[in-house]
């Protein structure tokens, strides 16, 4: 194109990674293991502190990446979208090319991370969807059952932004999409890359407690299955060894 | 004022015209002199048969045409009013129907429009259309009015705004109720379209904020109903929005945001390097374009026709807009270079011949360009189609295909 961009005015070199997240009591969990791998492959990280009560923000403001750090002094958690729109403009303001909406306990896998600048660095396509597996348990084996199989569907974590282009969350109070919904008219890629979900790898005790939280915040299943929830307590649900994928391998 | 007959160039006899719209017409029949090219008249009006047409004094009289196929007739008689009162398009229908439907408007010095998608893709084409589809009884009393005031000479285009108003609010009030009515997603059916629409009559009547924020809304709405193709079919024409809003730069990203496929990301394209080197009419005209605006774009084009590269765009234009006129008088010789270019020159100028009553001349035009190439021999077949429906038109006992 005339000014050196690509299709539709997309930017396809040289473009800048921002991991996005928000973050709340974090302290003690992945926190710091996820800041140190982001900072391995992205450029600049973003952070919405939801008015944590533990030492969160200071994990977070030690990493050099993190270049916009947010601190709510009350917390949004019972308006989630409010969250996500919040953590939206946070990182709107620093300028980003790309965006990846990441969680405190997920970690993309080497091979995903190899692939992440040819994957931002191109004019045709502006979502990036991957699989995101849940590890049980462990960090060795993830779930496949019935209500555990998240990784056998593209979730969208990756987008282009596109300044001016209208974004919408939908005012969900809990299990608000990560990105603005909008985004789904655009020309997006499905692919296989993987990315590896701490967030049920914990102790039984620990998943109880999510579980039982879940069921305070929502004893009906108006956000979410009360099946779903029901199957965190599965005594024994079918779990799979992890392989770790290397660009070796093909 | 009473002397100054109408004649009907009906759609299937005096039977065949739609039931509001005769019911209508036999009362203006009680007050106006009424004529009709119809084998089965009512009492009241009187029958024209079609070889009786010349001897109309047409620089007195009005004509109310209601099919496409009467465009070869009803234009070269140059009557004094030349209503074109059309349903819009059939699904499915014949491309030749499209064609003599687009040249009928263009040439029409108004267009009532029986549809609202067809009355909008004609605001978007020309000034004096109206909406009559029987569904908002005030919406089609403006069309009524508005055609009785042209045929007397007077200015109607003050009722063009007033009806656009009204039938906004009226959207406005059955987006309102089907909102009180949602309960669930399958409840919401037409919502979103209905959003559309609205966004459509509010950039028609000026108001561009309003119209963005519907646009937005339904946009959304589809999203949530998971339709496909909503970026070029709905957000796109956020970019002719910004246009009004005197957003330039914007709206070419947004086009660019839209833009699919090799064409459309060249066309994004061309409107960077223009903007760039500050021809910005062009870049307007030419987003005006692509969300089907011809009218704002050849307003902005006319000025600029010495420019070639303008030029090219307002042939395109005025080809979208059915004013074969207009096109044919821009390309000249030293503009139909290629093979392709001589090709459609000879097409336009055989239609537009036909168009201004010269038949013969047509004809010979539609011969010489089939000479070469066997496909441009249906300007012949395309002729004899239309002269043999206009007899079925003005049979009431048999409707015309």
């Amino acid at each position: 194109m005339a000014n050196g961009l690509g299709k539709g005015g997309r930017k396809k070199e040289s473009n800048k990674l921002t991991a996005m997240m928000h973050v709340r009591n974090e302290a003690g969990r992945y926190l710091e293991a996820v800041l140190a791998d982001l900072s391995g492959f992205v450029d600049e990280i973003v952070i919405v502190d939801d008015a944590s009560t533990d030492q969160t923000p200071d994990i977070a403001a030690s990493f050099p990446k993190v270049v916009k750090l947010v601190r709510n002094k009350e917390s949004l958690f019972h308006k989630e979208w409010l969250l996500r729109e919040q953590l939206w403009r946070a990182a709107e303001e620093t300028n980003p090319d790309w965006l990846l909406a990441v969680d405190a306990d997920e970690f993309y896998e080497d091979y995903t991370k190899d692939a992440m600048r040819e994957l931002i660095d191109q004019d045709e396509y502006d979502t990036v969807s991957f699989r995101m597996y849940d590890f049980w348990d462990s960090v060795t084996h993830y779930r496949e059952d019935e209500w555990w199989n998240l990784h056998q569907r593209p979730i969208m974590t990756l987008v282009r932004y596109l300044p001016g282009y209208h974004y919408a969350f939908p005012k969900r109070a809990h299990h608000a999409p990560r990105l603005p919904f909008t985004y789904s008219a655009l020309p997006g890629l499905d692919t296989d890359l993987r990315i590896k979900h701490f967030g049920w790898a914990g102790s039984a005790e620990e998943r109880r407690a999510k579980h039982d939280r879940y069921i305070k915040l929502d004893p009906e299943g108006q956000w979410g299955s009360l099946g779903h929830y029901a199957s965190i307590l599965e005594p024994n649900p079918r779990l799979i060894r992890w392989q770790e994928r290397n660009r070796d391998d093909e | 004022m009473q002397a100054q007959p109408i004649v009907i160039f009906p759609n299937g006899g005096w039977r065949g015209i739609p039931p509001g719209l005769k019911s209508w017409l036999e009362e203006l029949s009680r007050k106006r002199k009424l004529l009709a090219v119809a084998d089965d008249a009512p009492n009241g009006v009187e029958t024209l048969a079609l070889e009786q047409l010349g001897s109309v004094n047409w620089s007195n009289a009005s004509a109310i045409v209601m099919h496409a196929a009467w465009v070869h007739i009803a234009v070269p008689l140059k009557p004094r009013c030349l209503i074109a009162v059309l349903p819009g398009p059939e699904p499915e229908e014949a491309e030749l129907w499209s064609k003599c439907r687009l040249w009928l408007c263009a040439y029409a010095t108004m267009v009532v429009a029986g549809s609202e998608a067809f009355y909008l893709e004609q605001s978007f084409r020309r000034g004096s259309v109206f909406l009559m589809d029987g569904l908002d009884e005030t919406s089609d009393l403006f069309a009524k009015q508005a055609i009785e005031w042209h045929i007397d000479g007077f200015e109607s285009d003050t009722l063009i705004r007033l009806q656009q108003r009204h039938r906004a609010s009226w959207r406005n009030g059955l987006l309102e109720q089907q909102q009180q009515e949602i309960t669930d997603q399958a409840s919401a059916q037409g919502y979103a379209d209905g959003l559309f629409f609205h966004s459509v009559y509010r950039y028609l009547t000026g108001e561009a904020d309003y119209a963005r924020k519907l646009l937005l809304a339904s946009f959304e709405q589809m999203l949530a109903e998971g339709r496909n193709h909503t970026l070029q079919d709905v957000y796109r024409f956020l970019s002719a929005i910004e246009l009004e809003q005197g957003h330039l730069q914007d709206a070419v990203r947004t086009y660019g945001y839209t833009a699919q496929g090799e064409k459309e990301w060249q066309e994004a394209e061309q409107l960077t390097i223009w903007l760039a080197s500050g021809k910005r009419l062009l870049v307007q005209a030419r987003l005006y374009m692509l969300n089907d605006d011809y009218r704002k774009a050849s307003a902005l084009l006319e000025p600029l026709s010495g420019d070639p590269e303008a030029r090219t765009l307002l042939v395109s234009a005025y080809i979208q807009m059915g004013r074969l006129d207009g096109a044919y008088s821009l390309m000249s010789a030293r503009h139909r270079q290629s093979a392709s270019d001589r090709r459609q020159w000879q097409h336009l100028q055989g239609t537009a011949l036909l168009l201004a009553g010269k038949r013969h001349e047509a004809i010979h035009c539609f011969l010489q360009a089939g000479e070469n190439i066997q496909e441009e021999l249906h300007g012949m077949v395309e002729l004899a189609v239309m002269d043999s429906t206009v007899r079925e038109l003005t049979r009431g006992n048999k409707e015309a295909n």
